[in-house]
């Protein structure tokens, strides 16, 4: 079983979310949101199975949210979300009889949950802001704190908006029946992020964004759960990101793009590439499709197999997600609003495959994922 | 050189876009048009995507890691 530490990551979201997306304004109305959702992972090919269960993760999350200005310059927001989380995750790879890759999987009887909180405050100026936002997640056997601050400036009449930002958090890893198994029983891992983004008017319709991220994690980077995961001590990730909105006034749709390039030290490379159109055939009901792309290289140290006869200082991972692969997403997503009450919901299928990712000649994970997700929700404004 | 066309595509963007007044921006108000729409969405679907695949970050400063199943 491998635990869920993202608080640091949804912190800073929220840093970010917290903000007005066109300039460092206060924000003029109260928000109250609450959303739950499922999230469910296909079954693994019985075929592939080599020990354990083949009913994959399955995860419960609700979410809640408020935001509201305070007095003339100030504003805040809080997030809090639980996820109950079941199912069987991958412990490692083996060769069969017949030189394919199987799974080693975890018995079904993972059944855990997680609770995040997220506070943020914003403190308005003339034509700039500052956040700070702090954060926790915990786990039975993953504890995750983070602080984050933003700063914002407007420019040309409010026409460009630099951002900056940056974050630290520090997270504990306590693997359950660390004992039992030979698993290590505590580890710590710090990260640094820094991000830097430019929003621009490009006309009464249009607006462009576009970002450069810098990440640095230190500490203990394996999996504690897998049988064989001897990862390196640190992590350099890179982020150039661009993202476009344009309204179209003939058709009332909203189209949205984003992109995002990335790469590490552990030479990882991908591509991201979103698009989402919003069309309201009426002023109370807005609906569209989305669909996403995203491929990846392998790393430095993925191997198909898990070599036992290597050191144990030697990097090496079977883990599928450090594997050469990409992945289609599509969905759709609907909104109603009734008065100051908006009720949404959207469904998302993931569909991962090896021959989509950017390395040639690759073989395949039979640990790939595909999942469903389904989401309903409200929001309030006051 | 990505910093490099970055920057070649913002001096590009600010050199041909024009002056949005105020009164000009209630389609760019709305909600679909926003960097992030629905800070509940945005968030669920960062996480999973954060859990799933080696990639992540982009969106102001991701700062915690993963060991997400």
């Amino acid at each position: 079983m491998r635990k869920v530490d993202s608080s640091s990551l949804a912190l800073l979201s929220a840093a970010a979310l917290a903000l007005p997306a066109f300039g460092a304004t206060q924000p003029t109305e109260r928000t109250l949101a609450v959303s739950t959702s499922v999230y469910q992972e296909d079954d693994l090919e019985r075929s592939r199975l080599a020990f354990g269960d083949v009913e994959r993760f399955k995860v419960k999350t609700n979410q809640f949210y408020v935001s509201a200005p305070m007095g003339r310059d100030w504003s805040g927001s809080v997030r809090y979300d639980n996820e109950a989380m079941s199912g069987a995750s991958p412990w490692g790879t083996s060769v069969s009889a017949d030189g394919q890759t199987d799974v080693i999987m975890s018995g079904a009887s993972i059944d855990d949950s997680r609770n995040g909180l997220d506070v943020s405050l914003t403190r308005y100026f003339d034509q700039s802001s500052f956040s700070v936002s702090l954060g926790y997640s915990g786990e039975d056997d993953y504890h995750s704190r983070s602080v984050g601050m933003t700063f914002e400036r407007d420019f040309f009449n409010r026409n460009t908006t630099l951002a900056l930002s940056g974050s630290y958090s520090t997270d504990e890893i306590t693997p359950t029946d660390a004992a039992l198994y030979g698993r290590v029983p505590y580890k710590e891992k710090r990260s640094r992020s820094f991000y830097a983004g430019l929003t621009q008017l490009i006309s009464p319709v249009a607006v462009l964004n576009v970002g450069l991220g810098l990440t640095s994690r230190r500490g203990f980077l394996s999996d504690p759960y897998k049988l064989r995961d001897v990862r390196p001590k640190q992590r350099l990730e890179k982020t150039v990101t661009a993202s476009y909105r344009h309204y179209l006034d003939w058709r009332q749709t909203s189209l949205r793009f984003d992109y995002r390039y990335f790469w590490d030290s552990f030479d990882v490379r991908s591509q991201t590439l979103s698009a989402s159109f919003m069309q309201n055939p009426r002023s109370d009901i807005a609906w569209g499709p989305t669909v996403r792309y995203y491929a990846q290289s392998e790393a430095s140290f993925y191997r198909p197999f898990d070599q036992y006869a290597l050191p144990v200082t030697q990097a090496q991972s079977s883990d599928f997600r450090l594997s050469s692969y990409g992945a289609w997403s599509y969905g759709i997503k609907a909104r109603y609003q009734m008065g100051a009450i908006e009720f949404n919901g959207s469904l998302e299928r993931y569909e991962s495959d090896e021959g989509l990712g950017l390395d040639e000649s690759v073989s395949a994970h039979p640990a790939l994922v595909r999942f469903n997700v389904v989401s309903l929700g409200l929001e309030f404004k006051f | 050189m990505f910093r490099a066309i970055t920057i070649m595509l913002i001096m590009l963007v600010i050199g041909g876009c024009q002056a949005v007044e105020p009164w000009e921006r209630d389609r760019l108000s709305r909600k679909d048009m926003q960097l992030i729409a629905d800070p509940l969405e945005a968030q669920r679907t960062e996480q999973i995507f954060f859990s799933k695949e080696a990639s992540s970050g982009g969106s102001a400063a991701a700062g915690g890691g993963c060991g997400c199943n």
